[in-house]
């Protein structure tokens, strides 16, 4: 009998003949009988999840094994798309991240718990503010401007990549504590089963389900964290700023009457230590044969900036029955959540830059609220002054409320008749609403009209409700040394989206339906798709996949789309020369191509077709004296089709030294083509400036390696360092369609309105700066307005802009370690990022002494205490696109360093667990950058909202 | 279920636009709207322009009215906004996006014109069985391509080529046109269509007719050197004789409103002096350009209820040097264009100000800061009141109800006048005299006072009256460069070339740089010469 750690039957172990194929499975009591000869030495006991145990024979004829978790081993069967493969079969590139991987501490959203995890995958958060969007990208994403976000798979439901209306991370709604494994798809091989979704990469998440037939299992987790802001934003303190202003203007200057003389540090004043609090509660288990786990979780985390705070609360239920003698296997997953958010304003954050630091939080009147604000002789706010930072968070209440379910049911039935034969069912539903509301008080300054139009208010709802039906049959067969999996299958999702957002300048509810601005749209996919494997004596495998997808989003000439891939892989450590090596215990090739499509254009559903777009109430014309709403033809290419990516792939997965050394190492390249983009047309040529269209090719070329290794492993010891290095270097090929050496390029990186900082190339990385080189005086000052003359035509001019860096990382290396010694472990993890560039848009916008004192308004505004550096003064129209503004993003960034303490029961406490520990998150970030955090996804740094430095206190407590 | 269908409400295709007649007419109304609305949303929402992807900054005549005024001083702006600096100091690049903003909403109205052609067409309404349709939509037809042409005019006046694009052009890199060639298209197209417009002044509110066909037409011929280098590229014709022959018509149909503040206020549309307005309505067209613009920009908080507009609309921006002022101070005193108050250090400017006053001293008529908008001149030449200075009834305050006049019946009076100088021989001095001195009797108040001889009737006399009585309404630098004064050293005024002094600026700067973006995206344009 084989039993689990709690000393249950475990079904479905398998027990080997060492060094043979021969072997049996336990049965439902979880006993087996096997009938060795005598030669065999030992019996190998597997099952996923556990540590393969190898039990010496010997005399025995009862071998009766306690089988002992081990989530290392969870790995070993990784999830692919519509199946499960068992990872030392995979052809294709696929990691599995586990829980036991992820990392711990004050996590909000699930994409957190991955970063830095695996090679080939960037993850950038758009700051700290509590369930901020993150950006994923694997290995350097395949589009220009389509949507470059990976597929994600939750529990079998492809789910949409962007969020809803009060709630930018579509991903914060999932309880990261329920989930079990993140497993990533990179190569075609691997991905291409998704077709058209799939050039971007997959994440399939999968949720923790109960086990077996388990007694009742709890599990309860808390914990408690605070995070501060490290570093801020260094501008003139008080006597510093008097003493410029005096400087500048004279003490009998207008500027310096317009000083007040308290001492304000604004960025004190709008940041806070943030608490955080996650509860969580499991009860899982098996009853009669329904493995069952109910999970409930409350998560509260306060932004760092004042007023901002996630609220979640989430209900998980999984339901995992088999009937009919195993014949009929079911999975039924639901999620619930329900989260309220409510925004800190966080234009706050430039303003405590900006504000002047002379004058005080509150003016001792009661006038705007109490603020302190510019305002005229008549006591009314002047007009296009600076806001006070701490009246912007306090006057603003901005919140909204999101419920999300994601419910699948999925059926797999073997056929009686034919057990290799099964059919599987599935059906999902991932469906969200959200509503939320800004209002802005009647007394906040900056909204002021006059004494009747004061105030704002902005309410809006929408809905969004995908469903996916999918149905393939699966057949499996062994004929002597060859093997097949063949499956087929057919897929149908529909995306739909309507909402409402409503505007009004008043505080109150007075109507204004010009304002009112309703929305809905909806996509289809339709798909057909297969997979055959052949294995050939366990040492070649061998795997090919088609799918052909259907997008309703173009027009019906070009709608369908062909995605093929082929992959093969060779275990080298099954070869007779290898199999008995002490050395080698896994060593396998893989190689693969295939090609993947791209046909998501965030915000535009009928992006292939022609439409008009009727014009609100208040933009309409008129005729005589009827006033009408007008229609605007939308510039569209009629011929926009799949953007398709072909990619290569080569890699290694191997152990050594009996697992001591454990990886995987892989090559790619990948070439997209027809890349849909948004592309500045030649003037007029279109009926928008700016097209989505397919335009040019991309490649991809990368190196990633990821490795573990256990230097120490004894009873009480044990340590484990692992890395992972990923190389990605893209390249535009292709941009027009006939090669113009006069053609310059797509401008990209928008900043502000019209500024283009980037340009994309034939030749470049994407996104490279496109910049003047500035001119520096002999020490070292940039002098305002001189560039260097780069064709020497005596007028600088776009002609003289040069590509400068670009922001997208060459080199990503992650390093982590966890050491476990008796009951206390500890783990570290952390990041580089290498050969990035970043442009310092609050340093280009306030390292200047420019407009200190604005004569018009007659009103101060602070600069960076750097200002004096640049000593600017004029305004250069060409400054914005300075090099001097493009630093260094190298950096170095400790994420996470966790030690805790297992104790063996609680309070002595029979079949009990208990874990305490402490994690510091985001601790130290090395970095030569000028600005707060070199980290920003797109390379343009904008006011980030700060990334908090967190101390996080947790306790897990089992039963 | 690929077979789509849009279910947003505010989406539609094509086919259902044009089911009715009332289609085509939105549409059309769509192109009109382009001259002050950048969206399909108020706000200037939902842009329709996306280079710029700001919707105010990419609209049509407040680009227009920049470029046309913050290099001649006519108009300095205190923003401190990158590339309006650059426009008032004479050193804007061919990055400066306000310069991109107008060229790619001109080209934004010719896409637009063409796609309106496009589908109503004979072939097309035979294809949706609406023959019926065919002889109203000449008219429509010939409204959009003179739409069109007008967006040619500006382009040509302001980038001095452009790429010819019509409804069947197929070419993704057209290449651009200039000089002679472009100035005989416009030409022939004005031509074209002009039999199937309204007669002058017979169009309803917010449409197009003949009058203001013939003042395109006639601001062609007499630009036709400073566009095209040569005297007239289209015919044999003298220019001049062409413009005086335009210009009688016109003076023939429309006639001067006797009050000039008709021309400024709510409820301008019903003048007789405008040739085309384009209409604004606080609640229907909420956009920031034209009359809202101009407004809101030259006012700050101390003079919104002047102008009766809300706090927040006083966007206090623009202001002017003293050169306005001047011009006045040289005539004999009583011209109603020069009405000025100085209201330095006076808290109680509000019962000071009259409502017929046009220019205001705020805090020193000298400007020390081109940035400060209290120095030098503001002006309140357009103003959201009735002629009498009451309010309008209309409850909103932010947006105003002032339209925006783009052509007036006085510019043909001076036009005539100036061809007459110019050497036309089918006009007469006196009658030049003549209508001049209708156009400054009307400033005068109805007065005789300011009244010239036809000796004072000189090129120089008419370039400083087209100064006064045309000051903030986007003439200037066209006016500047045709009298070739725009660049050259011997016509300074305080802040020419962004020098307190003034200085000269280079000669290539007569017209804009080719933005950046269209070199990027057109591997067929060419940047300006010296840009």
């Amino acid at each position: 009998t084989v039993v689990d750690e709690n000393g249950s039957p475990l079904p479905g172990v398998a027990v080997i003949i060492k060094g043979t194929t021969q072997g049996t499975t336990t049965n439902f009591d979880g006993q087996y009988v096997l009938n060795v000869s005598s030669s065999a030495e030992e019996l190998s006991f597997s099952y996923i999840g556990y540590i393969t145990k190898d039990v010496l024979i010997g005399t025995q004829t009862v071998i009766d094994v306690p089988m002992e978790v081990d989530a290392e081993q969870l790995e070993e069967v990784v999830v692919i798309g519509y199946g499960s493969v068992k990872k030392e079969d995979a052809t294709g590139s696929v990691q599995a991240i586990t829980a036991e991987d992820m990392n711990k501490g004050a996590i909000t959203s699930p994409q957190d718990l991955m970063v830095g995890k695996t090679a080939g995958i960037q993850i950038t958060s758009s700051g700290g503010a509590p369930g901020a969007n993150s950006t994923i990208r694997i290995r350097g994403g395949a589009s220009m401007s389509a949507n470059n976000d990976p597929l994600i798979v939750i529990d079998g439901v492809p789910v949409a990549s962007d969020g809803i209306n009060g709630m930018a991370n579509p991903l914060a709604t999932v309880n990261p504590d329920d989930i079990a494994t993140f497993t990533v798809l990179k190569d075609a091989s691997a991905t291409a089963i998704y077709g058209s979704r799939a050039s971007n990469g997959v994440i399939i998440i999968t949720t923790k389900t109960g086990n077996g037939n388990d007694k009742l299992k709890v599990d309860y987790s808390s914990k408690y964290s605070i995070g501060v802001t490290s570093k801020r934003v260094s501008v003139y303190e008080a006597d510093e700023y008097r003493n410029l202003v005096t400087t500048l203007y004279g003490n009998e200057s207008d500027a310096y009457n317009a000083m007040g003389d308290a001492n304000t540090n604004w960025q004190d004043e709008i940041y806070r230590p943030a608490f955080g609090m996650d509860q969580n509660v499991s009860f899982s288990g098996g009853v009669k044969n329904l493995p069952y786990r109910l999970s409930v979780g409350y998560n509260t985390q306060d932004g760092v900036l004042k007023t901002d705070n996630i609220q979640r609360t989430s209900v998980g239920i999984s339901l995992t029955p088999k009937f009919f003698d195993d014949h009929l296997s079911v999975n039924f997953n639901a999620k619930g959540t329900h989260v309220k958010n409510k925004f800190a304003n966080q234009d706050a954050i430039g303003a405590a830059i900006g504000f002047d630091p002379t004058h005080p939080v509150r003016s001792g009147n009661n006038d705007w609220g109490g603020y302190w604000q510019w305002v005229d002789e008549s006591g009314k706010p002047k007009a296009y002054t600076p806001v006070n930072p701490v009246a912007l968070l306090n006057q603003r209440d901005d919140q909204s409320t999101v419920n999300r379910g994601i419910v699948n049911l999925a059926l797999d039935y073997k056929f009686h008749f034919l057990p290799e034969l099964s059919a599987n069912m599935n059906f999902g539903m991932d469906a969200a609403n959200s509503e939320g509301g800004k209002y802005t008080s009647p007394d906040a300054s900056w909204v002021y009209q006059d004494s009747l139009i004061r105030g704002e208010q902005e309410v809006y709802n929408q809905e969004k409700r995908n469903t996916v039906f999918d149905f393939y049959l699966k057949y499996g067969k062994e004929i002597g040394m060859h093997r097949f999996d063949v499956m087929g299958g057919y897929s149908w999702q529909h995306f739909h989206n309507q909402g409402h957002t409503y505007k009004n300048d008043y505080f109150d509810n007075r109507p204004d339906p010009t304002l009112d601005q309703p929305f809905a749209s909806e996509y289809y996919l339709v798909s057909f798709y297969g997979r055959a494997n052949y294995t050939l004596n366990n040492k070649y495998l061998l795997t090919a996949t088609v799918r052909q997808d259907g997008t309703s989003r173009f027009s019906k000439n070009n709608r369908w789309g062909l995605f093929p891939s082929l992959a093969f892989a060779w275990k080298i450590n099954e070869e007779s020369f290898l199999k008995s090596s002490e050395l080698v215990n896994e060593l396998k090739l893989r190689g693969g191509w295939g090609i993947t499509g791209q046909q998501d254009i965030t915000g535009n559903d009928y992006v292939g077709y022609g439409t008009y777009t009727l014009s609100n109430g208040g933009a309409q014309y008129v005729f005589g004296d009827s006033w009408f709403n007008t229609y605007r033809p939308n510039g569209f290419d009629p011929n926009l089709k799949w953007e398709e990516t072909v990619n290569i792939n080569a890699g290694i997965d191997f152990k050594i030294l009996d697992s001591r050394i454990s990886g995987s190492f892989d090559v790619y390249h990948r070439e997209t083509k027809d890349l849909i983009n948004t592309v500045t047309v030649a003037a007029g040529t279109n009926l928008s400036d700016r097209i989505v269209s397919n335009v040019g090719s991309l490649e991809n070329t990368g190196v990633e390696l990821n490795l573990l290794t256990i230097p120490v492993i004894t009873d009480d010891f044990y340590w484990e360092v692992g890395g992972n290095f990923t190389y990605n270097r893209n390249q535009i090929t292709k941009l027009t369609t006939v090669d113009d050496p006069n053609y310059k390029g797509l401008p990209t990186g928008e900043f502000g309105s019209g500024n283009f900082l980037q340009l994309q190339q034939v030749g470049q990385s994407l996104n490279s700066f496109y910049v003047y080189e500035q001119v520096y005086s002999d020490d070292g000052h940039p002098l305002e307005g001189v560039y260097v003359d780069q064709n020497g035509d005596g007028i600088i001019n776009a002609d003289d802009k040069i590509i400068y860096g670009n922001s997208v990382p060459d080199f990503l290396v992650g390093i982590n370690t966890r050491v476990s010694y008796k009951n206390w472990d500890f783990s570290l993890s952390g990041r580089f990022q290498f050969n990035a560039q970043i442009y310092n848009g609050i340093a280009q916008g306030s390292e200047n002494w420019n407009f200190i004192y604005n004569p018009t308004t007659r009103a101060l505004s602070n600069k960076l205490s750097s200002s004096g550096s640049t000593g600017f003064l004029q305004t250069d129209e060409k400054r914005i696109f300075s090099s001097h503004w493009i630093e260094n993003a190298d950096f170095f960034r400790l994420d996470n360093v966790t030690i805790g303490y297992n104790f063996k029961s609680i309070l002595g406490l029979k079949d009990t667990r208990m874990r305490m520990y402490l994690t510091g998150q985001n601790l130290l970030v090395a970095s030569s950058y000028g600005g707060l955090d070199p980290e920003v996804f797109n390379g343009i740094d904008n006011n980030i909202y700060p990334r908090p430095t967190t101390i996080l206190f947790g306790l897990n407590l089992g039963f | 279920d690929l077979d789509v269908t849009p279910i947003d409400p505010n989406v539609t295709f094509e086919n259902e636009v044009f089911e009715t007649a009332d289609g085509y007419t939105q549409v059309l109304g769509k192109i009109y709207a382009g001259y002050h609305v950048a969206g399909q949303k108020g706000n200037d929402n939902e842009s329709d322009v996306s280079t710029i992807s700001d919707g105010g900054m990419s609209s049509y005549l407040r680009n227009y009215w920049n470029l046309q005024l913050l290099p001649t001083g006519e108009a300095l702006n205190a923003w401190n906004d990158n590339g309006l600096v650059p426009l008032q100091n004479g050193e804007w690049s061919a990055d400066n996006q306000y310069v991109a903003g107008m060229f790619y909403r001109l080209y934004y109205m010719i896409a637009l014109t063409n796609e309106f052609l496009r589908q109503s067409s004979d072939a097309k309404l035979d294809e949706r069985g609406q023959g019926d349709l065919k002889e109203s939509m000449k008219q429509m037809r010939a409204e959009a391509r003179l739409v069109r042409a007008i967006a040619y005019y500006h382009g040509m006046d302001f980038y001095g080529k452009m790429s010819w694009i019509t409804e069947a052009t197929t070419d993704q890199y057209p290449k651009s046109i200039e000089g002679a060639e472009l100035f005989s298209n416009v030409i022939n197209e004005l031509n074209e269509i002009e039999e199937f417009l309204p007669e002058a002044g017979k169009a309803e509110y917010g449409r197009m007719d003949k009058g203001t066909l013939w003042m395109v037409k006639a601001k062609m011929f007499l630009n036709a050197k400073p566009f095209t280098g040569q005297d007239n590229p289209v015919s044999g014709v003298n220019s001049m004789e062409e413009v005086v022959n335009i210009t009688k018509q016109v003076n023939g149909a429309y006639t001067l409103d006797p009050n000039l503040l008709t021309l400024f206020s709510v409820g301008n549309e019903n003048t007789t002096g405008i040739i085309h307005n384009v209409p604004l309505d606080p609640v229907r067209t909420q956009g920031f350009s034209a009359t809202q613009y101009v407004i809101s920009a030259g006012t700050n908080g101390r003079f919104s209820d002047f102008v009766n507009v809300s706090n927040g609309a006083a966007w206090g921006g623009n202001h002017a040097t003293r050169s306005i002022y001047d011009k006045f101070q040289s005539r004999p005193s009583g011209d109603l264009r020069g009405k000025t108050e100085d209201v330095k250090d006076d808290d109680e400017l509000a019962s000071k100000l009259e409502f017929n006053t046009l220019l205001v001293i705020n805090s020193g008529l000298e400007v020390d800061d081109p940035l400060n908008y209290t120095q030098g001149l503001n002006i309140f030449k357009f103003r959201n009141r009735n002629v009498d200075g009451s309010k309008p009834a209309i409850a909103e305050s932010y947006f105003v109800d002032t339209d925006w006049p783009l052509f007036r019946v006085a510019d043909s009076y001076l036009m005539y006048a100036e061809a007459v100088l110019r050497g036309a021989s089918n006009g007469t001095k006196g009658e030049a005299l003549n209508l001049v001195n209708q156009v400054i009797t009307r400033a005068y108040g109805g007065s005789t006072a300011g009244n010239i001889i036809e000796a004072d009737l000189t090129l120089d006399f008419l370039l400083e009256e087209r100064g006064r009585e045309f000051y903030w309404e986007g003439y200037r630098r066209q006016d500047l460069v045709r009298f070739e004064k725009f660049t050259s050293a011997t016509y300074l005024w305080p802040w020419k070339g962004g020098e307190q002094g003034g200085r000269a600026l280079d000669a290539h700067r007569n017209v804009y740089p080719i933005p950046t973006q269209e070199l990027a995206a057109n591997p067929n344009a060419s940047q300006n010469t010296g840009y």
